[in-house]
């Protein structure tokens, strides 16, 4: 049993059919818009967009500005040995005070002996 | 997705690309109907809630319409439409008339489809009844008739013709735009236009014939 026949689409029927539009729209949708509006109205109209750009602009000299602090300030480096007017345990203050006249002591032995004791093995019967 | 509207991305980036980048083959506005979508547009900016409703009667079922042809859904229709008028909302301030007003909405529109097309799941089709359509304004005649029954078949062959070639013949026969200006829109030259064009109306009738 073949289909019935029908009548080929034509081009106006083409033409007619995209150019259709709604006719109206629903209440649902007015009720949606008036909401919209009430939601503008208490938002702030004009609100700034950072622009991409901008903000990977401000990422990155707030970057180097802090490296920049970093380097100044050295937060990292070793705080010096506490002098000698700073209250240490009696344990440091041995130390220190040893410390003190070793800095000022001639080496026991000359300098060529010196380097030779120091690159002996440090296994000697291997 | 009624939440859609009022939860999209802060930054309107089709808006920000329009001004960023503008078309190159550009229509200026001439008419006083274009004009006086410019001068709506600015006195919205200004907080001027009159203005924005005379751009919303004016535009809603045109981009109602078109959005409606290219997804077969009323309520995704709905809610894009809202978004574009969020969108004309927050770009206001910064809108300059370098090209047709209409130009400037439909690239917003159509950006707005294209990200929809990308992250939509197949939605069961919300199809509007053919009486929902400005074609059976002369009810009774053979042609309404006809054009009633052959709704259902156009829709869905529309709504399953590319993008590429249905955003183009919906802007030219249902918007009503010339050459020029959708091809503003689109961004692509005239001849490229007139290429998808003829090519996208076989195809139509192509998928049409099939599906009767």
């Amino acid at each position: 049993m073949n289909p019935p026949d029908r009548d080929p689409l034509s081009d106006d029927q083409l033409d007619r059919l995209l150019g259709s539009r709604f006719r109206d729209t629903t209440p649902e949708f007015e009720a949606r818009w008036v909401a919209f509006k009430r939601d503008l109205r208490t938002a702030s109209p004009r609100r700034k967009v950072v622009p991409p750009w901008a903000a990977w602009l401000g990422l990155m000299s707030s970057g180097v500005a802090l490296a920049a602090i970093l380097l100044a300030i050295h937060p990292w480096r070793q705080s010096p040995p506490p002098s000698n007017g700073l209250a240490v345990s009696p344990a440091l203050a041995e130390l220190f005070a040893m410390d003190h006249a070793l800095a000022r002591a001639t080496p026991l032995l000359d300098a060529e002996n010196r380097d030779a004791l120091l690159h002996l093995p440090a296994n000697p019967h291997s | 997705m009624h939440s859609a509207v009022f939860t999209s991305s802060i930054v309107p980036w089709d808006v920000l690309a329009w001004f960023l980048d503008p078309p190159a083959v550009a229509v200026p506005s001439t008419n006083s109907r274009e004009a006086d979508d410019t001068v709506w547009l600015a006195q919205a900016a200004r907080g001027d809630e009159p203005a924005l409703q005379r751009l919303f009667d004016k535009w809603k079922l045109p981009l109602l319409s078109f959005f409606y042809r290219s997804l077969g859904s009323r309520t995704e229709a709905e809610d894009l439409t809202l978004e574009v008028f969020v969108r004309l909302h927050r770009s206001a301030g910064k809108y300059r008339p370098t090209a047709k007003f209409s130009t400037f909405l439909f690239h917003i529109a159509r950006n707005l489809l294209l990200n929809e097309l990308r992250r939509r799941q197949r939605k069961p089709a919300q199809a509007a009844p053919p009486e929902a359509f400005d074609y059976v304004a002369a009810e009774g005649t053979d042609t309404a008739r006809r054009l009633t029954e052959l709704e259902e078949v156009f829709q869905h062959a529309l709504t399953r013709l590319p993008e590429k070639y249905r955003t183009p013949l919906l802007l030219l026969k249902q918007q009503q735009m010339d050459y020029a200006e959708v091809a503003a829109t689109l961004r692509i030259t005239e001849n490229a236009l007139r290429v998808l064009v003829h090519r996208g109306r076989q195809l139509l009738k192509t998928e049409m014939e099939a599906l009767q």
